[in-house]
């Protein structure tokens, strides 16, 4: 009987820790919503992970722009005065970040905040970063000079991504800048921000009691996607020089601004963009918001003798005039309309070629009346002068070319000269560029391809034909014209290159007065340029140097473009003569060997 | 009276043999479960090496791509006393192909 009673207590017992075990047994493994409702809060783990931006390259896959990682430091006053030292974080961080620690304490002492900021997006490499590391979510590591760690509760190393461009100062402009909100502000960064930008990443899950992700409780993981990768058609080696000779131009002649651009003719890539001064893109707020623009497509000028060629290439492909036809130039003043014209020489009878090499106002002014009104007009508009190129680079301008209507009896005789009609520097290396390419108008582009993070093509931009504004046989000719004016009596004669024949033509053109200052143009104040290209009898490359201001007097009077920028424009065809391996017949092809 | 006792001994081994069997399963589980732990610590400390692999690759182009910038190359040129300079045209063999020749390529010296 006994017996039987134990049984039955040792049953009972068995089944009741039995049923014990297996209930709990069966919460832990199917737990309901009453108690994972308490606990969901608590264990909920969402994690968003910031994509990196796409990186931008040159045409040789160089980086010019990509996403480091960094840190953004920071205190929480809040938990240092429960949990911390406020006394010990002031003195190592004062010494390490040259903070000033009466006021750094006073701070943290004060402020209410859970994020005092010290230091805000700098590179892991970051100099005041060597003797920090990050700990947990709410304290770093301090490694002292006696390599002792101390831990700092309440400063916090908080991981970003900082924008980087590893070339510094080069091709600043086309590449542009990023905003605090990483919203590019500028260049390639803002005209495909929508590219570079990628997918936010999620991460759902539970954290266990150290705030640590519980692996196998994961519910979601997608991880971000980076921006995509855009290839621009720069040439570091180009872009480079490019920097280089029209810095020592504007240090040379004192100017207010220079730039230049570089391109493909037969392609209409852009080799090279540039525009002095420059500005860091890391630290773009700190200059003027001037030095940020990129001259080369923002700044409309009146280009002056450098559209003699546009202007005297449509009056012989209209077949108006021929290059052997003469012109009185009226030694060297002009009254017509009741306005003066002159040139910068005396000159007397020139037939149209020695006109476009003397570059004579009056030789040209009066082809243009031959011409008439709607021919300029409709072949200026064809060279796609008063519209945008639409390189999709922020900023480009259209430059200016008044409706017809407009015009009055001497505008044809101006706007031939390159007066009353203004433009930017692309629309005029296009201008030279389809001169070159047998009369074809390429479409200048700056950004080669678009590939996604995983190396997928997105889109490809390829060699795009805009129309034909003049012909092959006009176009022979202006070439063969702009070779004499770099000839040794040329006006750019200082672009000359030994062994290869170069064709372009020099400009200097008054700026224009405001309305407040009474219109009409300065005396003293000019822009001045050179325009070329080379072999000029297989063109490969197209070269437009400018020059805003030039103040440095030459033989006491402000020089011209031949005298600041056909130097330029020599030293950077020579460099890339020598870096693409063109020879004077314009092929290129690299195998080099070393003579002996 | 033989046989009452012989089903009084028989029913504890079935309970020690049902709570075997459970222990067993009860611990086979806690094993599976922290070898899964175990498992998804080492896949989150093999992503967080993944994370710093890739920033350290990233650290390493940047660097690459400043050190190798033209303007650098000069320096470090010039720092080593190094007289150098891109060939000119006449130095440089130039090698065309010459489909029709049924050759593979062809010099063109001048």
């Amino acid at each position: 009987m006994e017996k039987k009673r134990t049984l039955v207590i040792e049953i009972t017992i068995i089944i009741f820790f039995g049923l014990i075990f297996f209930r709990l047994a069966y919460l832990h493994l199917t737990p309901p919503e009453w108690i994972t409702s308490r606990t969901e809060g608590m264990r909920l783990l969402i994690q968003k992970s910031n994509p990196s931006r796409g990186q931008i390259v040159d045409r040789n896959g160089e980086l010019f722009a990509l996403d480091a990682p960094g840190y953004t430091m920071y205190a929480d006053p809040k938990y240092i005065k429960k949990h911390g030292n406020i006394e010990l974080v002031s003195s190592i961080i004062s010494k390490e970040l040259f903070y000033d620690k009466n006021i750094l304490m006073n701070n943290l002492l004060n402020s209410k905040r859970a994020y005092y900021p010290l230091l805000i997006k700098k590179p892991e490499t970051h100099t005041s970063f060597k003797n920090f590391s990050p700990r947990d979510n709410l304290s770093i590591t301090y490694k002292d000079k006696t390599g002792k760690n101390i831990v700092l509760n309440g400063v916090v190393l908080k991981k970003e991504r900082i924008r980087s461009y590893p070339k510094g100062l080069v091709l600043s402009h086309v590449l542009g800048y990023i905003n605090f909100d990483r919203i590019g502000s500028g260049g390639i960064e803002q005209s495909y921000h929508s590219y570079l930008l990628g997918k936010e990443g999620l991460r759902k899950g539970k954290k266990d009691a150290r705030k640590k992700e519980i692996y196998d409780a994961r519910e979601i993981d997608r991880p971000a996607e980076d921006g995509a990768k855009i290839t621009l058609t720069i040439d570091q080696e180009i872009q480079n020089i490019t920097e280089d000779v029209i810095y020592q131009m504007f240090l040379k002649f004192r100017t207010k601004s220079a730039w230049a651009i570089v391109q493909d003719v037969q392609t209409g890539e852009i080799l090279a963009m540039a525009s002095y001064p420059t500005f860091n893109p890391v630290e773009y707020n700190k200059v003027d918001e001037e030095w940020r623009r990129n001259r080369a497509i923002s700044i409309n000028f009146d280009p002056g003798s450098t559209l003699k060629t546009a202007s005297i290439g449509i009056a012989i492909d209209k077949g108006v005039i021929d290059v052997e036809d003469q012109f009185d130039c009226e030694n060297g003043r002009w009254l017509y309309a009741g306005k003066y014209l002159n040139d910068w020489k005396n000159f007397k009878t020139l037939n149209v070629q020695e006109i476009l090499k003397n570059s004579s106002n009056i030789g040209t002014a009066k082809i243009m009346l031959k011409l008439g009104d709607k021919d300029l007009y409709d072949g200026l508009k064809n060279f796609g002068f008063g519209e945008k190129l639409s390189i999709n680079l922020p900023g480009e301008e259209k430059g200016q070319l008044n409706d017809i209507k407009k015009w009055t009896k001497i505008s044809s005789s101006r706007i031939g000269i390159g007066q009353g009609i203004t433009a930017t520097g692309l629309q005029m290396i296009t201008l030279y560029s389809t001169v070159a390419n047998d009369g074809v108008m390429m479409k200048p582009y700056i950004v080669k391809k678009i590939e996604s993070f995983e190396g997928d093509l997105i889109h490809e931009y390829k060699p795009e034909v805009l129309r034909k504004p003049i012909s092959l046989a006009t176009s022979q000719k202006l070439r063969e014209m702009l070779t004499t004016v770099v000839d040794t009596n040329g006006t750019g004669n200082k672009a000359k290159i030994k062994g290869y024949k170069i064709a372009g033509k020099t400009g200097t053109a008054q700026k224009v007065k405001s309305s407040r200052e009474g219109g009409g143009y300065y005396d003293d104040k000019e822009v001045v340029s050179f325009i070329g290209f080379f072999p000029a009898n297989n063109p490969q490359i197209s070269i437009l140097v400018m020059a805003d201001e030039p103040s440095i007097r030459v033989n006491g009077k402000l020089p011209g473009g031949g005298t600041v920028c056909a130097p330029a424009f020599k030293e950077i065809a020579e460099h890339t003569i020598k870096y693409l391996k063109i020879s004077p017949e314009g092929k290129r092809i690299y195998i080099t060997q070393a003579e002996n | 009276m033989k046989n009452k006792n012989h089903n009084h001994s028989k029913l504890p081994n079935l309970i020690i043999i049902i709570l075997l069997i459970t222990m067993i399963i009860f611990v086979s589980y806690m094993q599976v479960n922290n070898s899964c732990s175990s498992y998804g610590e080492k896949i989150l400390h093999q992503e967080d090496e993944i994370i710093s692999i890739n920033n350290r690759l990233i650290r390493y182009n940047e660097s690459w791509s400043s050190l190798t910038s033209p303007r650098n190359l000069k320096k470090i040129i010039e720092y080593h006393n190094l007289d150098m300079m891109l060939p000119e045209n006449k130095q440089i063999v130039r090698i065309e192909s010459k489909i029709s020749n049924k050759m593979t390529a062809g010099l063109n010296i001048k």
